[in-house]
């Protein structure tokens, strides 16, 4: 998401999952959706019926991998060396989509000056402070803001020139180096993925974990987007760039803000440092240009919704009452791993788990338990005694030393509760409750309402309370039985006077009139019926034959089905595929033609007319300044660099082939703590790469499905998936038990001895050497119905040997690539 | 009208839900299981797991792997030799398509587990009371206009329910459309005299090397119980045959037996005969 | 018909509970043992082997097919005396329905164990099946048993001089006679053609469209043999007087019973092309069971001085009945390959109850014999009603 978002406006799936059928060629990369997210192989299946090609990029062959026309194998960790490649063959051998690149992203801009790339670092990077001074990563303005552009692209230091220069240096030789695909094979994938990039046809790329999961995950994805948009699919049916979520209704919570550093609605959360007034916050996070300009418009509404009556013009909408990030990790805020040494370090005393078990998925376990072990208290709200509810009476572990009071609280689970789901294509859907909860289980609203209204009373009734007012004074009318349709209308906002559903987001003002808890989400619910809401909505009708469903559920934002579909049209509103269009425009009639919601300026809002196609030319990705996706990331929105430049994972068995003298990330978090050790560049210890991978029987951290009878008899143990020829050097037989082990700690599995798994063959030319990689699932424990082994004495959680290193600008820990050994146990 | 299933294993992604849904459907106990090295859990159908995936993994010469997932249960044969096998008919077909079984006939002796040539029914082995159980294609669902438990769950369309006959037109229509894609047959439209379920393969099950895996392609298409019914089909006669020759023989030693007798007496007595 | 009730006279006291009957009995008991922890646990493991691979074990191919083919003297040696009106084996026919009532008990209560659930044994008389061959088994034997349990009736009547329903079952005599024939000779050929339906799990050393017919040659072997075993260590056991006057000419049916066999097998397998020549453990016991129990006793009765020797005779029917119990197990077990990865070895439970059913099948035996009339030398006037 943090990759998307500076790229295209937004950061979320673009397309959606039925509108897979609709592809000519489907590039799954980093992802494994037969295994995580079946119901795509649905849409997929459609299309390979219809006649499309399917191409999976995976360091094992995976059940999505048993699918595709064409497999590549890859190094984990060096799938941007791969698509640079193909970013390369495609400009080297003009097969780019000339058109769309001109008009619909930022090749044509002309960079600053300054700006450098040298030996693997761009310029402006800070040694001592492991950070870059970003003041050139920026474009050439002429003088009043305006960025200077050469839309013939052969000015020297316009981005497409700049990413020409540089994506030249990656041959299918030096790629085959990187990532251990034969160049053959290389050059295969290149000619048949790029054959998207004639007008007309669409290829789109599916990717989750096996892309992000990396020291420089965010950029594995630029440069997955970089490709998409040279071969102009982005904005297309068939095509976009698409990040399967997670979690069922992770998409939902994000959107809601369940991430540390933004508000709902993808809004910066206000900083200590940056925005102590809502003034500075309003002026310093408020673009010039794009979508955003919107923006106060939507945060004040938004502290009215949570403040209402107390937000008012004179305190500034109750902005002071917001807490501010900068406490936190080097004023940066908590995310998870900073959040585990705050823990460690005593600077945070209580925790609530609510709804995860990170003492089974958290990276370097070893360190969480000891940060667990060190709080007061840790309450855990979730179906099941969770490995996190007993992560005290663990094995190894002395009960007697670890003083933190644990509560566990039953909650209800998904199918016993009403409610919506936002689904990966951003689709919020009503369900009902199919269940009554079990024993004293209640749902997660009753529990955040109960909450709430103690808290309050509790502030209110303590006169020592300290700063008792932002708690006082929040607006919480649920109800003592909380009634979910009160919360989903107060997202969907409503004007504040006459209580009016506003109908959506564009009705919302920044004079206190009006409050939305979610202003993507404003238009799901534009009345206070129930009938209103429209996640609610099952209309099976497709009348545009695309897959688009407009009256099925609501996808945010106002009911756009897939974003940035100006792109599906050429500059004078023809669509590139006839016979798949998502808008046309109608010369003579002088309108849009619109199977979808279009996401441009299609209205001139000075004369609410329809405007033509070259008025809304330039706000095909409405939600940038520059109106046009970004090849080049500019100001550093991207931490370690504007376009994508291939790194080392931290844990890594070759030099880096690319730039031999920059290793890994050059800004990425290292943290150094007794807890936290690290293999070095070809340790001699620790010989194999490691890489972790989800199964579709089992659930995450194995809570909902080791628990589970059913699920548990599917893959009972832990197991760990090794090449035939390293079984044979160890001698090692299927189903042995192994000890793995890392730096950090280690842990057993059983041997899965298969072709699916082998060895990889990469360094700099000439220093080629083989290494075998391991990969295993990190579905399982020490607690539930099946641990992962026989031994109740044991854990079984891989992330006993993942490393807590982050990706410099999400921090998501690198569980895809380190390195391990392993013995027969 | 015959229903049938027609089971694409090229769409099939062996998630398993299909395995889970039956189980779920079924009410059946979760088994204890240990690793398993093909991923295939149970390794076995059982009384307890009416259905199940099988994984199979190959290499290819060219160094290139192949995967394919193939799900097993009760074919639901068009002529099944279990109901030809069973001695009180606790099984039978429906003429919708199920072949299903009458707990309270059923004796227990297995020989539709001998019979089966797909090796589907299974035995309750450690219940004091033991039933046989299998796949019973939903029958109950069908019955209230449901689809099967596992086509409905199947996320990616590899079990289709429907006609029968319109499936085998589906299956050949995909195999036309797609060459190269499908191994051209489909397993179930003949064999053993034709089969509910239908299989549409990337190579056959002998290459798969399925053949002992319930999977036979040797069976020809004469249905199994076909021998048996051939056989009670003379059985009367052969009665009566028997019958008639011992009772002839019987009765002509008799009769010689009297005559032997009488002639003894009359030669005792002195007289001619 | 001569319907004259027999008188019957107590031989020598035979009760003295010898070393041999204190085995029997603590074998009986270890079975009936074993048949109720069977009751008990079921069938799963580990009372017995059988698994959803091998539903079908030694209970099936020893107790089930081997022991009716080795009770097939009953009807054997009916047929032999009534049919074909060889009345000079007469001596031997009650002994034989004694043998045969006592194998088919011993079917019965095989059976009884191996089923699921065997309270319902009597489901095939109201549920009926009639394209199944099991059906027309299990009503065959029934009606079978019911006629030799007849037979160990009149004895039985006789034993206690009650003369009026003997003179009227004899009477009609002839309905079970000709009942008996037909019955047998369906249901022993029907055993093998239970194999009709599985073909393909079988190893086609013996998985063949004949093996009806074959079933039933073998049963007249298993008959003839058991008759002559039965009759020569009755003799040596009881101290009784071996029928040596008339087994040198049962031999000589039993050899020409083993030739006409071993000829149908050959030119079964020679017209369905077996591969016939491996060295794996089916072949060997397919060589054995062809060779050593076939060819070998059928060759040796060629020979007069052996005919005409008790050891002589009683090593030629033992390899010819032993025969047929191998090849009941072979067809039932060494030819069966339903799973390919599985094998099959009887668990002691299963082991215990089939040595219990035959040390209790010998002790009723003994019990029959010792108050029945059933051995010539005990019968007035010859036993049986010839004609
Ligand atoms: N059944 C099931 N479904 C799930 C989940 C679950 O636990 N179980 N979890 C859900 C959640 S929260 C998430 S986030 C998603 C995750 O969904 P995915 O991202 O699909 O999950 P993973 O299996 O972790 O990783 C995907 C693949 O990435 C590959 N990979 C590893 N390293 C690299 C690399 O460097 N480059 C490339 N190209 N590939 C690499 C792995 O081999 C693996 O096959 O799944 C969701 N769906
Ligand atoms: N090695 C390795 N580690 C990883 C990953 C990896 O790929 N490799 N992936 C990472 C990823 S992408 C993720 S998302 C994290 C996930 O890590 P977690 O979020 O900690 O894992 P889950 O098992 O999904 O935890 C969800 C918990 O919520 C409970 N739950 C379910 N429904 C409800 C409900 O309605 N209400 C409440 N209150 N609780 C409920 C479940 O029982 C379960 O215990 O793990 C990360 N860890
Ligand atoms: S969310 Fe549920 S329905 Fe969707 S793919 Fe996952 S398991 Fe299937
Ligand atoms: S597959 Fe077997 S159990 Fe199923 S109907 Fe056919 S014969 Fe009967
Ligand atoms: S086990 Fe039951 S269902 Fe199977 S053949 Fe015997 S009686 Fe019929
Ligand atoms: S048809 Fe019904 S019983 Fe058969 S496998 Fe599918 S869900 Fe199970
Ligand atoms: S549910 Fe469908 S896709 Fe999944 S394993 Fe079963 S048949 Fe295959
Ligand atoms: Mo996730």
């Amino acid at each position: 998401m943090a990759s998307l978002g500076p790229t295209f406006g937004r950061g979320a799936m673009t397309n959606h999952w039925n509108d897979l059928a609709n592809s000519d060629c489907i590039l799954i990369v980093g992802a494994n959706p037969a295994e995580n997210h079946p119901i795509s192989f649905k849409h997929i299946g459609t299309a390979l019926e219809k006649g499309a090609k399917l191409i999976v990029v995976d360091p094992r062959f995976t059940r999505s991998a048993a699918k595709a026309d064409l497999f590549i194998r890859l190094r984990p960790g060096s799938d941007i060396a791969l698509f640079n490649c193909l970013s390369n063959y495609v400009i080297q051998n003009n097969l780019f989509h000339k058109d769309y690149v001109v008009n619909y992203t930022n090749a044509s801009y002309i960079i600053k000056s300054g700006f450098d790339f040298q030996e693997g670092l761009f310029s402006g990077f800070d040694p001592a402070k492991k950070a870059y001074d970003f003041s050139t990563w920026d474009y050439e303005t002429d003088g009043q803001d305006n960025p200077l552009t050469d839309p013939t692209l052969q000015h020297p230091r316009c981005v497409f020139q700049l990413l020409k220069q540089e994506f030249s240096r990656y041959t299918p030789e030096l790629a085959e180096a990187v990532t251990g695909v034969p160049k053959e094979q290389v050059l295969a994938m290149a000619k048949l993925y790029s054959s998207t990039g004639q007008p007309g046809k669409a290829g789109t790329i599916m990717y989750a974990m096996g892309a992000t999961q990396h020291s420089t995950g965010v950029q594995i994805i630029r440069s997955y987007s970089i490709l998409q948009l040279l071969l102009g699919n982005m904005g297309i049916p068939g095509g976009g760039i698409n990040a399967l979520r997670g979690e069922s209704n992770v998409q939902g919570s994000t959107d809601m803000a369940l991430l540390f550093h933004v508000v709902p609605g993808y809004m910066a959360i206000p900083n200590a440092a940056n925005h102590p007034t809502l003034k500075d916050y309003l002026e310093k996070e408020t673009p010039k240009a794009s979508f955003w300009v919107n923006k106060p418009k939507f945060f004040i509404s938004l502290l009215k919704a949570w403040w209402l009556d107390a937000a008012t013009p004179e305190n500034n909408f109750a902005y002071d009452y917001l807490p501010k990030i900068g406490k936190g990790y080097e004023g940066g805020g908590y995310s998870w791993v900073p959040m585990m040494h705050a823990m460690d370090n005593g600077d945070i005393k209580g925790l609530i788990a609510w709804g995860m078990n990170p003492a089974v998925g958290s990276a370097n376990l070893n360190h969480t338990y000891a940060a667990l072990a060190n709080l007061e208290w840790l309450a855990a709200f979730d179906l099941w005694e969770t490995e996190t509810a007993v992560f005290w009476k663990r094995p190894g572990a002395n009960p007697q030393e670890i003083k933190t009071e644990v509560f566990l609280f039953p909650v209800a689970d998904a199918l016993e509760k009403e409610g919506s789901i936002s689904n990966s294509g951003r689709w919020i859907q009503w369900r009902y409750p199919a269940a009554k909860p079990q024993g004293d289980a209640r749902s997660d609203l009753w529990y955040v309402n109960r909450l709430a209204l103690e808290l309050k009373k509790l502030y209110r009734e303590d006169l020592r309370a300290v700063c008792p007012k932002p708690i006082g004074h929040l607006y919480w009318n649920y109800g003592d039985n909380p009634d979910v349709h009160l919360v989903a209308k107060e997202i969907n906002g409503f004007t504040v006077a006459d209580r009016k559903q506003v109908a959506n987001f564009l009705a919302l003002k920044d004079d206190g009139s009006t409050a939305c808890g979610c202003w993507i989400y404003s238009g799901f619910y534009p009345g206070l019926d129930k009938n209103d809401n429209k996640a609610a909505a099952r209309d099976k009708k497709d009348p545009s034959g695309l897959g688009l469903y407009p009256g099925w559920a609501f996808s945010w934002p106002v009911n756009r089905r897939i974003i940035y579909n100006r792109c599906s049209v050429d500059a004078q509103g023809q669509p590139w595929n006839p016979a798949k269009a998502l808008v046309r425009w109608d010369d003579a009639a002088h309108k849009w033609i619109r199977n979808d919601v279009p996401d441009f300026k299609w209205i001139d809002p000075a004369t609410k007319m329809e405007a033509p196609p070259e008025a809304s030319l330039a706000t095909a990705y409405l939600m940038l300044p520059e109106g046009r996706a970004r090849l080049f990331i500019p100001k550093g929105a991207t931490r370690e660099g504007p376009y994508p430049v291939h790194y080392e994972a931290l844990e890594c068995p070759f030099i880096n082939p690319v730039y031999p003298k920059q290793q890994s990330n050059p800004v990425v978090k290292i943290w150094k703590s007794k807890l936290d050790q690290y293999a070095q560049i070809c340790d001699p210890l620790y010989p194999y790469i490691a890489t972790t991978f989800r199964l579709t029987e089992h659930w995450q951290t194995g809570a909902m499905t080791r628990n589970l009878p059913w699920q548990a008899q599917l893959f009972p143990e832990m197991f760990i998936e090794i090449s035939p020829n390293l079984a044979k050097a160890k001698g090692i037989k299927p189903g042995d038990w192994l000890k793995v082990s890392s730096a950090r700690g280690s842990v057993l599995a059983r041997a899965q001895v298969t072709n699916r798994v082998q060895a990889f063959r990469c360094g700099l030319p000439g220093m080629e050497t083989t290494v075998e990689m391991v990969a295993l699932p990190w579905h399982f424990g020490f607690a539930g119905l099946i641990t992962g082994g026989p031994d109740k004495n044991q854990n079984y959680a891989v992330n006993q040997l993942s490393p807590a290193v982050g990706d410099a600008n999400t921090m998501i820990p690198e569980y895809k690539v380190f390195l391990v050994n392993l013995e027969k146990a | 009208m015959s229903k049938g299933m027609l089971i694409d294993t090229t769409r099939c992604i062996g998630c398993r839900a299909c395995q889970t849904a039956c189980k779920s459907w079924n009410n059946l106990p979760g088994v204890k299981t240990t690793f398993s090295d093909t991923w295939s859990n149970p390794r076995y159908l059982s009384s307890a797991d009416f259905t199940r995936i099988i994984f199979r993994e190959d290499l290819h010469a060219d160094g290139t792997v192949g995967w394919h997932f193939i799900k097993r249960q009760c074919m639901h044969c068009n002529d099944p030799a279990c109901v030809s096998a069973c001695p009180v008919a606790a099984l039978q077909k429906l003429a919708n398509g199920p072949v299903v079984y009458d707990d309270s006939r059923c004796i227990g002796c297995r020989y539709c587990m001998m019979a089966c040539p797909f090796q589907i029914p299974k035995f309750q082995w450690d219940s004091a009371v033991p039933f046989i159980r299998k796949c019973t294609f939903c029958a109950d669902r069908q019955a209230v206009g449901l689809e099967p438990a596992c086509a409905t769950t199947c996320p990616t369309s590899a079990l289709l329910f429907g006609d029968r006959q319109e499936l085998i037109a589906a299956a050949w229509r995909r195999i036309h459309q797609n060459p190269g894609r499908y191994h051209p047959e489909v397993y179930g439209e003949k064999i053993a005299g034709g089969t509910a379920k239908l299989y549409l393969t990337a190579q056959s099950f002998e290459a798969l090397g399925l053949n002992h895996q319930g999977f036979r392609t040797d069976l020809g298409e004469t249905p199994q119980g076909v021998y048996g019914r051939e056989w009670m089909g003379k059985v009367p006669f052969v009665a009566l045959a028997v019958g008639g020759l011992t009772l002839g023989l019987y009765a002509i030693n008799r009769r010689r037996a009297e005559l032997a007798a009488a002639e003894a007496a009359a030669k005792h007595e002195g007289k001619e005969v | 018909m001569a319907e004259k009730v027999e008188k019957w006279y107590p031989g020598e006291p035979r009760g003295k509970i010898s070393y041999g009957r204190m085995i029997l009995y603590s074998l009986t008991t270890l079975g009936i043992l074993s048949g109720l922890i069977r009751l008990f646990f079921g069938l799963g493991s580990p009372i017995t082997n059988l698994s959803d691979a091998y539903p079908w074990g030694l209970w099936i191919s020893f107790d089930v097919l081997a022991g009716v083919a080795l009770a097939g003297g009953g009807f054997t040696m009916a047929a032999t005396i009534y049919v074909f009106n060889l009345k000079k084996f007469e001596p031997l026919l009650r002994p034989a329905k004694i043998s045969a009532f006592l194998g088919y008990l011993m079917f019965i209560f095989g059976l009884f164990f191996d089923l699921g659930l065997p309270w319902r044994i009597w489901h095939p008389l109201i549920y009926w099946n009639t394209h199944s061959v099991l059906f027309e088994v299990a009503w065959c034997v029934m009606l079978y048993t019911t006629v030799l349990g007849i037979d160990v009736l009149i004895m039985a009547l006789e034993r206690f001089q009650i003369e009026g329903p003997v003179r009227f079952l004899r009477s009609i005599y002839v309905i079970f006679i000709v009942a008996g024939i037909i019955l047998s000779t369906l249901h022993q050929s029907s055993l093998g053609a239970l194999y009709l339906l599985l073909p393909e799990k079988m190893s086609e050393l013996w998985a063949t469209n004949a093996i009806g017919i074959l079933f039933f040659a073998s049963a007249v072997i298993g008959g003839l043999s058991v008759v002559t075993i039965e009759s020569l260590v009755s003799a040596r056991v009881y101290g009784r007087q071996p029928e040596m006057h008339i087994l040198p000419d049962l031999a000589k049916g039993l050899a020409v019973a083993l030739l006409v066999y071993f000829a149908m097998k050959v030119t079964d397998l020679y017209a369905r092309r077996v591969a016939f020549f491996a060295l794996d453990w089916q072949h060997l016991l397919f060589y054995i069971e062809i060779f050593g129990t076939v060819a070998l006793p059928a060759l040796l009765l060629t020979f007069r001085e052996i005919r005409e020797s008790p050891m002589g005779l009683l090593w030629c029917a033992g390899l010819a009945a032993f025969g047929v119990a191998l090849n009941r197990f072979n067809v039932s077990l060494t030819s069966y390959g339903g799973y390919r990865e599985f094998s099959y070895f009887p668990s002691l439970i299963e082991i215990f109850l089939t040595v219990g059913l035959v040390a209790g099948g010998i002790l009723l035996f003994d019990f029959l014999t010792k108050n029945l009339p059933v051995y010539h030398e005990e019968l007035i006037g010859h036993g049986e009603p010839s004609s």
